[in-house]
């Protein structure tokens, strides 16, 4: 399965909210990666990343969500996780990343 | 060392080769998939085999050089239990380092493996899942 991703801007409330479609492993984060620096980059809204059809995360995907907070800060907005799989949450509370995002359930 | 003791009868071996490139590790999760659902697991232990399976493909690309060579992958498929060995006959050569570089990998795979060692010098991960480790336990 590869990724798609669904960019939406949520006008009303100012914030890009951006849906990953299927698996973020080493082959597709770095797709993932780019589209989401690109986001940052070229606004100042804040990003809400829906993990609702998101079915795998692999530890390269959790490395770019960690250099994508990195660069949210340094750009002083905000990254948040929603609607993430019970398999996806298992892998930020195994490597404590639950404690440094910020994630609706 | 992963011995087998007396009694425990080995029911299948399933050998899967794959290219070491990033593009076939979804292969591994599909194949361990069915692997685990053929053999009893349930979906959480399926989808911890999934995660295992996938960092430690994650881990072999990232430490060793690919040189054309592939990644082997050997189930062992027991009564009340799956032991797997990952071999990456690529090269390059595998120390503590690698590990300590591919902290998140390493710690998501000892977390979910029952067992788990690394034989540095052949290039080699083996890691034991229980079958339905808590329904056996109550």
């Amino acid at each position: 399965m590869s990724l798609n991703i669904n960019i939406q801007k949520i006008e009303e409330l100012e914030y890009y909210e951006i849906t990953p479609i299927g698996e973020i492993d080493i082959y597709t984060s770095p797709e993932f990666k780019n589209a989401v620096l690109k986001i940052i980059e070229e606004n100042k809204e804040n990003i809400v990343i829906n993990g609702e059809k998101l079915d795998y995360m692999d530890s390269t995907g959790l490395g770019v969500l960690m250099s994508l907070l990195k660069k949210t800060k340094e750009k002083n907005i905000e990254i948040t996780l929603k609607n993430l799989k019970p398999n996806i949450y298992k892998l930020f509370d195994i490597t404590g990343l639950n404690n440094v995002f910020n994630i609706e359930r | 060392m992963f011995l087998i003791l007396k009694g425990e009868q080995m029911k299948d071996k399933i050998k899967l080769v794959i290219p070491k490139k990033s593009e076939y590790v979804s292969v591994v999760r599909l194949t361990t998939s069915s692997i685990s659902n053929l053999n009893g697991f349930n979906i959480e232990d399926i989808e911890d085999l999934k995660v295992i399976l996938s960092e430690i493909c994650v881990f072999f690309i990232n430490s060793i050089d690919y040189d054309d060579k592939c990644i082997e992958i050997e189930y062992c498929i027991f009564e009340d239990k799956l032991e797997t060995t990952v071999i990456d006959t690529n090269v390059g050569k595998l120390s503590q380092d690698n590990k300590d570089n591919s902290k998140l990998s390493m710690l998501i795979i000892e977390s979910l493996a029952d067992k788990f060692e690394i034989d540095y010098l052949n290039k080699k991960i083996m890691f034991t899942k229980f079958i339905n480790k808590k329904l056996r336990s109550k």
